[in-house]
């Protein structure tokens, strides 16, 4: 594959933030759902 | 250690409820089959474009991320409209507004950095000051702005109504962006897909691995969404909280200071 380099940067730094920010948003969200009670959490 | 102790550890996290539902998680799955599928076919499956060559792979991630972008600052926007009409305080819209902002600017740089990787390999440079790119740029830049005026001080119903205000303007920019490859002369290439006529100029599985694509991070996009604004809700929940606790001390110092 010609310019092979730039194509997997791409596909590597799109997937790896998305996946930071998953990681993020669950590691907060249980962080914060622990200070929370459950009738507090409209989803439920 | 006590047995009493071990029991509480080993507990305590699963007894909590988190911000995951079973729809969520559904979405989640189907998202992460779909993104999968995406990075496959576009890095190993498709053809290389006779004019492109392999750099068209980071179309089906460039676009579809644009395409997101808009979409999320068409949501904010949309809620913020909401947020501006309704009478009582909808600081349910106001926290969709907000998580879809918040991840439109995400996607908003994942768009700006795969389309300077694509520029570096099409045009020999990682940035123009071309139109569509300088555009995209300031739209990018207003809705950082929108981001940081959503954590100025003031109560959750004062801070939706004054972000609601720029969410409101700053989704114009949006056509503006899109139409500007038309409106002035410009590097980037008009539309990628539909050309003026009506006429599909792609292959079938590079159209097929662009469509997926546009839904796996349209799935991405929805359960980011509906998890930031539950994050949300719970910050405000312990903000207020907080705020009845400081009240109620004050009242306390007040009566204490009376006797």
């Amino acid at each position: 594959m010609k310019d092979a380099t730039f194509i997997f940067l791409t596909y590597g730094l799109t997937i790896g933030v998305l996946v930071a920010l998953v990681v993020v948003t669950l590691r907060r969200g249980s962080a914060l759902a622990r200070q929370v009670a459950d009738q507090d959490k409209p989803w439920l | 250690m006590s047995i009493d102790y071990t029991i509480d550890h080993i507990a305590t996290p699963d007894a909590v409820a988190g911000v995951g539902t079973k729809t969520s998680r559904g979405i989640g799955l189907l998202a992460l089959g779909v993104m999968t599928w995406v990075v496959v076919s576009g890095l190993f499956l498709t053809p290389a474009d006779k004019n492109q060559g392999d750099s068209v792979r980071i179309m089906y991630i460039h676009v579809p991320t644009a395409w997101i972008a808009y979409l999320a600052f068409i949501v904010t926007g949309a809620a913020s409209l909401i947020v501006l009409i309704k009478k009582k305080p909808a600081l349910g819209f106001d926290r969709v507004a907000g998580a879809s902002a918040e991840v439109g600017v995400m996607f908003m740089a994942l768009t700006l950095i795969s389309g300077s990787l694509w520029g570096r390999l099409t045009w020999g440079e990682f940035w123009a000051w071309d139109p569509r790119l300088t555009t995209t740029a300031f739209m990018f830049v207003t809705y950082i702005g929108y981001l940081a005026v959503r954590n100025l001080g003031g109560s959750q119903q004062q801070r939706a109504k004054r972000s609601a205000v720029l969410a409101a303007l700053a989704v114009l920019q949006i056509p503006l962006v899109h139409f500007s490859v038309v409106l002035w002369r410009s590097l980037h290439q008009s539309a990628s897909i539909l050309s003026v006529d009506g006429d599909i100029k792609m292959d079938g599985l590079m159209l097929f691995t662009l469509f997926t694509g546009v839904i796996g991070f349209t799935l991405t996009f929805i359960w980011l969404v509906m998890h930031r604004s539950r994050l949300m809700l719970m910050r405000g929940v312990i903000e207020d909280r907080g705020l009845e606790a400081a009240i109620r001390e004050r009242q306390r110092d007040t009566a204490g200071a009376s006797q």
